[in-house]
């Protein structure tokens, strides 16, 4: 599900200060921090317990009580809305960190050794050939819903995509005439590897990593739609829409503040990712001149 | 080749994109035009799949509704919830009411044509009786069950039984239907191959897409009873030619296509869509029936804090009805408290025998006592939590809520159906996946007399329903009942049984749901019955 | 050419034998068990435990992979539990819908994404591409259920001038069929759209650095053709493997789609199927998806000789 995938492949990165050239990645920064802040402080912003029941009151209009109105269960939906940006933020971060780093060593290893390569890629294949959804539903269905089991089914929908991109660049350094040159040089097997392989995959990485981020998030809510996603004593952004659905017509404040905060956040993690991409890859970079 | 590129990706393209919005507008109009005019097809949206066609072999209520589509029975209950004569023209029992003669009303066939004879019916029994609660103990009373000729059967009892007709009439869960006998003699534990029927409409198995749509056509050589159609009972007088059952899975977009005319009937809007389906003046919404359904916490019995019967006191004392009830529904006509086992609004056994002082509102002082009694000692407590169905889901939270506040240690299992279903028949201990607390709902019709409620059944690991309440006394009152058969003594005990629940706790009692239906206006007698049928009803 | 198709196919062997593995470890692996699901929530275990052995559930898991693989192998994916149907009868009932909603969104997503992205390279860093631009990342950043409900409200309730849910099959009239695809179609199609979008774009700002198209230049092309005639054809390459990935993206989007719109498609047979855990079914969709998959990316890699540029202008 990973969006804007694997074009970014065989970059042979150089760093380049452009960050004025790119007010995309500010915008991004900009709402992103606010997001983060959000999640960090919520319970001093949420004006009531977000798992509060009060049937008595449920599917309230915003009132200067309730600002976003109440839920099907009477739950104060703006306290949810601030909490539920915690689980979209530890979604999307741990998902792009332990999707990057499984991704990065597997990567690595079948890149360097052809016995693994021949292994691993034939298992990544078959992962990858499975539709993103089907196989975190299907891991979802098998384990206790809960926001850990969602990280882990995503992370592990994510992963063969990493893995492929790590072990493309891999593949083309290896050969590189530099590579070649330091081996050459008489530099260890560990020195290449620290000093010239991952350094040049850390960029793609990175931009591949704000996207799986993004896509993390939004599989989240398609998980939630779908019953099988974070439990709602958590509130997250994806349970929250999921929930207020069926009603939608009714109380179109339980979709619509819960999908603002989605969009807005996605967008600001791809708008950063397209920002991230051309200020790192010279072709792109040498292009806009 | 660079040029026929240009025209491939260009022209084709741009002309493509005209073409479609060219369409856009005709085929709006086209896409509501109904393909055979000369019939009148009603669509009506259940509310599941139909995905099994065998209504012994699987309880889902939406098979069962299949099954008073394609069946007949023998007799069907009335809106009073009295057994009359549906297949059988008349019967003859014994003063002892130990032998009972059926003999069935002429010009019964079967969709292939042929006759619905003596034999299929006694098969049709067996097969039921080796499923079903209420079978199964009929079965184990009666001596002997044999065809007299090919329109008469008899029932010889050993024991005595109280409640015949009700069980040849038992029409929920399972539901007793007549079949063919080759059908009636599949393994009980498979499902049946065949969907023959000798009921008023045939099923048009090429058109079933099983959890899409099901297709029944109106079965033209039925003979119906004269009497009016009342409840299920009376003459099943077909006035459509089709109907198609059309899964729309989200409840939002079934409101919309209600709305926009392109389905008929709504089985089951979610009350919180009520309002707006009210604010269209072409459609109805009214009470599907005024019995409605149970709303329960299914409690088990087998481990430990809740198999302490104090334990379950306390749990009793922090229910409170109204806290349910206003989860689930802020209409007042959807939502009822009532307090008695066996349904309110004019059930045969309604009570409030031993029901005082009860589910009122919740008592945490008093649950924090009787917990500090029993010893409790912060066990856990699994609630399951069924995210995807509304009316497990509401109610699973105000339980965890209500149950923190009283002391209880509380874990809250939110999963999808299919895995709560799963766990509920499992016996494990709670760290091997065991579960606690369910909230569950059942229609009725299936709650009706200590016999039938399966949640009362209290013996034990393998002589219950999930749960596994082990009562002695409850057990030995509900096995009397069964052999009652004076009206004013099967009461009297019916109210026991109710008493003891209440200090035994084998499950409690949440409230009651009236479930809406909403359809168009251009649809017109349709009878008021908990499990919808489509006799009677007309469509303009 | 032929061996290398060959050897390709051979490779989708062993991918194929990975997925049937994961699959039927996932479903056997899963906590819900069908027997209780169809016994209802009041039967005894001793009910359970007889309906698991007549549907074969109780053998070792290991008897029932072989017997599984092996029917699979002779073509046979079983029958499903629920419906006791077939599951290739029931994935044939259902692929109809799944396959016109593909195709309808393919096109809608080819017709909106290539405009865009080509126009946002033409007119690369100015007003035109930077509108595509947010349009696009827009496009992924809206959960999919959410833009469905918007498109509902807005084409079928407050303005309604289409169906709001449904499936018509094709043999019942192309325009009811159109009809009802086209709402449902869109919303895949936006997130679709957006991807090929970009990927136009970028394919073709690198393409016109490229050496030969300034020789194309000089040849004194219009820049107009330039575009159309090699830019385009070069940034065939990405946008074929771009259309690849989006089948996976397809199925994740249908699964939610046909749920929204009740589309009777595959997507729902298999989130039905998991709910229930009929088993059959899962493996049987799962592996067919997995299928499509690795054939459309085979296609695709092949059709990269015939489409690359670099090839054709050295």
């Amino acid at each position: 599900m990973t969006t804007a995938l694997a074009l970014e492949e065989d970059t042979p990165p150089r760093r380049r200060a452009a960050w004025r050239r790119h007010p995309t990645v500010a915008i991004g920064l900009i709402i992103l921090a606010a997001v983060c802040v959000m999640a960090i402080v919520a319970p001093w912003l949420a004006t009531l317990d977000p798992t509060a029941l009060s049937p008595a009151k449920r599917l309230r209009p915003p009132s200067p009580e309730f600002w976003f109105g109440t839920d099907m269960m009477g739950r104060d939906v703006w306290s949810r809305t601030v909490y539920g940006a915690r689980v979209s933020v530890i979604t999307g971060l741990s998902v792009a960190a332990l999707a990057t780093t499984i991704g990065l060593v597997l990567g690595l290893l079948a890149g360097f050794d052809r016995t693994v390569d021949a292994v691993l890629m034939r298992i990544m294949d078959g992962l990858m050939a499975i539709p993103a959804i089907l196989l975190a539903i299907a891991l979802m269905a098998l384990t206790r819903a809960s926001l850990g089991n969602v990280i882990i089914a995503i992370v592990i929908a994510e992963v063969p995509r990493v893995v492929r991109l790590a072990r493309g660049i891999v593949l083309t350094l290896r050969d590189a005439t530099f590579v070649e040159a330091a081996t050459a040089s008489g530099t260890g097997f560990f020195g290449v590897l620290f000093r010239h392989i991952l350094p040049n995959a850390v960029a793609p990485l990175v931009v591949q990593s704000t996207y799986i981020a993004a896509s993390a998030m939004i599989t989240e809510a398609i998980l939630s739609f779908i019953g099988a996603g974070v439990p709602s004593s958590t509130p997250s952004w994806g349970n929250m829409m999921a929930e207020g659905r069926t009603v939608f017509q009714v109380a179109p404040q339980l979709v619509l503040f819960p999908g603002l905060c989605l969009s807005a956040t996605v967008l600001a993690i791809n708008m950063l990712g397209d920002g991230l991409r051309d200020m790192l890859d010279p072709r792109l970079a040498r292009r806009v001149k | 080749m660079g040029l026929s590129m240009r025209d491939r990706l260009g022209g084709r393209c741009g002309r493509l994109i005209s073409g479609l919005f060219g369409l856009l507008a005709v085929a709006s109009v086209a896409a509501t035009a109904v393909p055979v005019a000369a019939q009148t097809v009603l669509r009506f949206v259940p509310h599941a799949d139909l995905r099994s066609v065998d209504p012994v072999w699987t309880t889902a209520y939406v098979t069962r509704n299949h099954g008073h589509m394609i069946y007949d029975q023998l007799f069907s209950l009335d809106s009073k919830l009295r057994p009359q004569p549906q297949m059988v023209e008349s019967w003859t029992v014994t003063p002892d009411k130990m032998q009972w003669e059926f003999t069935l009303r002429p010009g019964l066939n079967w969709h292939d044509g042929k006759p619905v004879t003596a034999e299929d019916c006694v098969a049709s029994i067996k097969r039921w009786g080796a499923r079903d609660v209420l079978g199964n103990r009929l079965l184990v009373a009666a001596e002997t069950l044999e065809v007299v000729d090919a329109q008469r059967f008899r029932l010889t009892l050993k024991q005595p039984f109280g409640q015949v007709l009700e069980a040849l009439a038992k029409p929920s869960n399972n539901a007793l239907f007549m079949m063919p006998k080759r059908v009636a003699e599949t393994d009980p534990f498979k499902q049946i191959e065949e969907t023959i029927g000798s009921g008023p409409f045939k099923f048009v198995r090429a058109e079933w897409l099983p959890g899409g749509k099901a297709v029944y056509v109106k079965n033209t050589d039925y003979k119906p009873r004269s009497e009016p159609a009342d409840f299920l009972s009376g003459g099943k007088v077909v006035k459509v030619d089709r109907v198609e059952w059309m899964s729309v899975p989200d409840s939002a977009v079934a409101v919309a296509a209600l709305g926009a005319g392109e389905v008929d009937w709504l089985e089951v809007p979610s009350p919180d869509l009520v309002p707006i389906i009210e604010r269209d003046a072409a459609i109805t919404v009214r009470p599907i029936d005024m019995i409605g359904s149970q709303l329960s916490i299914r409690i088990n019995h087998l481990h430990a804090p809740m198999d302490n019967p104090k334990v379950r006191q306390a749990l009793l004392t922090v229910i409170g009805q109204s806290d349910y009830l206003n989860a689930i529904s802020s209409d007042p006509r959807w939502v009822k408290a009532c307090p008695g086992y066996f349904g309110c609004n004019g059930t045969p056994y309604e009570s409030l025998a031993g029901t005082e002082g009860h589910l009122k509102q919740a008592d945490f002082a008093k649950a924090k006592r009787l917990l500090k009694e029993a010893g409790y000692k912060g066990e856990r407590v699994v609630v399951l939590d069924p995210a995807d169905v509304h009316y497990s889901h509401a109610p699973a939270l105000v339980t965890a809520e209500n149950l923190k506040k009283a002391g209880f240690n509380v874990d809250l299992q939110t999963m999808d159906f299919g895995t709560a279903i799963g766990k509920i028949n499992s016996q494990a201990p709670l760290d091997q996946g065991g579960w606690s607390l369910f909230h569950s709902y059942a229609t009725i019709m299936d709650v009706l007399t200590p016999a039938i409620a399966t949640g009362l059944r209290a013996g034990g690991a393998k002589n219950a329903a999930y749960g596994w309440p082990t009562d002695p006394e409850l057990e030995g009152l509900r096995t009397k009942w069964l052999t009652l058969t004076d009206p004013a003594e099967q009461k009297a005990y019916a109210d026991k049984v109710q008493a003891r629940a209440f200090e035994a706790v084998p499950y409690i009692v949440t409230g009651t749901l009236i479930i809406p239906t909403a359809y168009r206006k251009s649809v017109d007698g349709i009878v008021p019955s908990g499990i919808p049928v489509f006799w009677n009803l007309t469509k303009k | 050419m032929l061996g290398y198709v060959l050897r390709r196919l051979v490779a989708t062997i062993p991918v194929i034998i990975v997925v049937a593995v994961v699959v039927f470890s996932l479903t056997r692996l899963t906590p819900g068990d069908p027997a209780a699901v169809i016994a209802g929530e009041n039967a005894t275990t001793e009910q359970i435990a007889l309906i698991r052995n007549r549907l074969g559930l109780d053998q070792p898991l290991l008897v029932q992979f072989g017997r599984w693989s092996w029917n699979i192998a002779h073509g046979d994916l079983g029958v499903s539990i629920f419906t006791n149907t077939p599951v290739a009868g029931l994935i044939a009932q259902r692929i109809g819908p799944t396959l016109s909603l593909a195709i309808v969104t393919v096109i809608f997503g080819l017709s909106l994404g290539i405009p865009a992205g080509v126009l946002a390279a033409v007119f690369a860093r100015r007003l035109p591409d930077r509108v595509v631009m947010v349009l696009a990342v827009a496009g992924f950043s809206i959960p999919i259920f959410v833009l469905a409900y918007l498109l509902i409200l807005g084409f079928a309730i407050s303005w309604p001038i289409l169906p709001v849910q449904g499936y018509t099959p094709m043999a019942q009239g192309f325009l009811s069929w159109l009809g009802k695809l086209i709402l449902p179609s869109l919303a895949l199609a936006l997130v679709y759209a957006a991807l090929i979008a970009r990927t136009t774009r970028a394919a073709l700002l690198d393409v016109l650095a490229e050496d030969y198209i300034r020789t194309a230049k000089a040849k004194g092309l219009l820049p107009r053709e330039i575009v159309w005639l090699h830019a385009l054809k070069a940034a065939s390459v990405p946008i074929a493997t771009v259309v690849g990935i989006g089948i996976a993206l397809l199925v994740g989007g249908a699964v939610v789609i046909e749920t929204v719109f009740a589309i009777p498609g595959l997507g729902r047979l298999t989130v039905d199927a998991i709910a229930r855990r009929d088993f059959p079914v899962i493996q049987g969709v799962i592996l067919l998806f997995s299928g499509v998959y690795v054939l459309i990316n085979l296609v695709i890699d092949l059709s990269y000789t015939w489409l690359d540029p670099r090839v054709r202008f050295a």
